[in-house]
């Protein structure tokens, strides 16, 4: 037995080993095949969704870079390259100067009004004794209106009721429309889109505020804290993803606005309340630049980045320092 | 309990305040909408001496309202069904599949699409859509609209699904259904919430949106709600009784929505926004 166990065992387990081999060859090609079967479906699958974000996202985004370094009119069929000529032009134009310097004023105002306005809309939304559904209810309305109309609405009150009130107050700048006054444009501007937006920045702070668990106020009475230290050390620390969330959204919105502001004053008088939505849109289209209008296009997506890396930043390590 | 009692009235006198400035542009408007030219210039803050119904039916035809309404309801409501469809299947095989190294570049890819503001595409989007002979039609708007809000509903299905545990898979995989299968009638009805929440960020936005109308669609027969209210002033002679009373009849329907589904917006604004 030993001998033939010895004798048969080389070539037949050689054998049997060559089948086993070749079986699992054969199953792990099947099992490859249907894995490969998978995952061409699976990308199938993807693939739609991929396509349209390419094709009217990421493709427009590459075109958008390299018209940026040409001098292209957007209509005749030919252009040069002019490398980084259109990016150094930017910096000496005061024409473009002035609406950057205007976006970053709106910005930074609408940013701390909306989340001031929000918050205390929020605040008094949650505290209220009767009807807080109704004041919410009302409060968000403005943000489902489109742009155009609320601006046009202010467009009409600014010239006609509130140059009204200002005769009666003696204040000529408001007499005459503030909306056509240089020194005011812009601010009128930031007020309307205050009126405008704080209810969407308000639903986002009473779900904060309904998420801070109400034993914390519990504790907070029981250690004797007024109101405003309620706010300070349980509300306000507790409400901090929300806070980071506004700040960004409001921040990136301003930089990315154009309707409300157009519909509004049209970016005049002269170039006092445009936006360099506004000065992207008149270069490409109305002043036929439509390189140099995209080297603009290039510097705002860079500003929005770099302004919400800088803030998420900022803001994260806040919540960080709330959270110990 | 005086003080406290202080304190209510004065919440309550505050929130009063505020409502009345968020509603007095409204009853401007309405009233507005109501008058002669004459007294809507001369006195536009009082109640209508005589109350002009038939600004609304001047309005009403000289907009075209029906067309405009249904111009908008069908780029908004193609566009969502759209993007949700490719989506919610582009967030499943993200989140779901085994080789996770390459979905995870995919997720990534899309990711950095929500920063790109519009106007670093303008002047490529719009020579695309020439060369597509997409420019001044519908369908080429909806195309559009659901490449450029992908990025966003990928993201925040991704984010959904990834929390689904992946034993309710299983129990269809022996069942012996496909990928595709597995998506429409166990995934789909779960993702429900955010899909709510999808439809009603991308309803807001795409039904108010107005420079992408206004550069790609030059003909009046296809103006959308927003581009209806921009051309309607100049077309009129700045009469702002006909405007307003335009104005009023196409917010309505944004309106109505709103109020209709009031718990689904506020609760979809405020979870896009913890996801987001």
């Amino acid at each position: 037995m030993k001998r033939n166990g010895v004798k048969h065992d080389f070539p037949i387990s050689l054998y049997e080993r060559s089948i086993m081999v070749s079986r699992s060859d054969a199953l792990i090609e099947a099992s490859r095949r249907a894995q490969r079967k998978n995952s061409l479906l699976e990308f199938g699958i993807l693939l739609p969704a991929l396509i349209f974000y390419i094709a009217f996202v990421i493709f427009p985004l590459l075109g958008g870079f390299f018209y940026s370094l040409t001098d292209w009119n957007g209509v005749s069929g030919n252009f040069n390259i002019v490398h980084i000529q259109n990016y150094g032009m930017i910096l000496k134009d005061r024409y473009v100067l002035e609406p950057l310097m205007n976006t970053f004023i709106y910005a930074f105002a609408t940013t701390i009004l909306l989340n001031l306005f929000g918050l205390a809309m929020a605040l008094g939304a949650e505290r209220v004794c009767f009807g807080k559904n109704a004041f919410r209810t009302l409060f968000f309305i403005p943000s489902v209106l489109s742009a155009i109309v609320v601006g046009y609405i202010f467009n009409f009150l600014f010239s006609s009721v509130l140059s009204g009130v200002g005769k009666n107050l003696n204040w000529p700048a408001m007499a005459n429309n503030l909306l056509g006054d240089k020194q005011y444009a812009l601010a009128m501007g930031i007020l309307v889109a205050t009126w405008k937006g704080a209810g969407w920045y308000m639903v986002i702070y009473i779900a904060g505020l309904q998420g801070i668990d109400q034993s914390l106020y519990d504790a907070a009475d029981i250690d004797g804290a007024t109101g405003w230290k309620k706010f300070r050390y349980v509300t306000f620390p507790l409400l901090a993803p929300a806070f980071t969330i506004n700040m960004v959204l409001a921040a990136e919105r301003a930089f990315k606005e154009y309707d409300l502001v157009f519909a509004l004053t049209g970016g005049g008088p002269g170039r006092a309340s445009e936006l360099i939505s506004m000065t992207i849109y008149n270069e490409s289209f109305t002043n036929k630049r439509a390189g140099y209008g995209s080297a603009l296009g290039i510097v705002l997506f860079l500003i929005i980045v770099a302004i919400t890396l800088f803030q998420m930043k900022v803001l994260r390590g806040r919540e960080d320092n709330a959270r110990d | 309990m005086t003080k406290k009692k202080v304190h209510e009235a004065l919440v309550v006198v505050v929130m009063l305040i505020v409502a009345l400035l968020i509603l007095y542009p409204f009853c401007i408007m309405i009233m507005v909408s109501f008058k002669t030219t004459k007294e809507a210039l001369i006195s536009p803050a009082t109640i209508p001496t005589i109350w002009k119904w038939e600004n609304y039916a001047i309005a009403w035809n000289s907009m075209d309202v029906s067309k405009v309404l249904l111009n908008t309801v069908f780029v908004v409501g193609v566009s969502l069904m759209g993007i949700v469809a490719l989506s919610g299947l582009a967030a499943y095989v993200i989140a779901w599949s085994k080789n996770k190294k390459c979905y995870n570049f995919f997720y990534l890819f899309f990711l950095s699409g929500i920063m790109i503001p519009f106007y670093t595409t303008l002047v490529p989007i719009v020579k695309e859509m020439n060369s597509l002979h997409l420019t001044n039609s519908l369908p080429g708007m909806i195309l559009f609209y659901c490449g450029r809000n992908m990025p966003m509903a990928v993201f925040l299905y991704t984010g959904f699904v990834r929390d689904i545990p992946g034993e309710i898979l299983e129990a269809g995989r022996i069942d012996g259904a496909g990928l595709l299968q597995l998506y429409w009638r166990v995934l789909f009805p779960i993702m429900k919430p955010i899909t709510s929440t999808i439809l009603v960020l991308d309803a807001l936005q795409l039904w108010n949106d107005f420079l992408m109308p206004k550069i790609l669609l030059t003909s009046s027969k296809l103006r959308t709600v927003t581009l209806a209210q921009f051309y309607f002033r100049a077309e009129n002679n700045n009469k702002w009784e006909l405007a307003f009373a335009a104005y009023v009849m196409t917010i309505m329907p944004i309106l109505i929505f709103y109020i209709a589904f009031q718990k689904n917006i506020v609760k979809g604004v405020a979870a896009g926004a913890v996801k987001g």
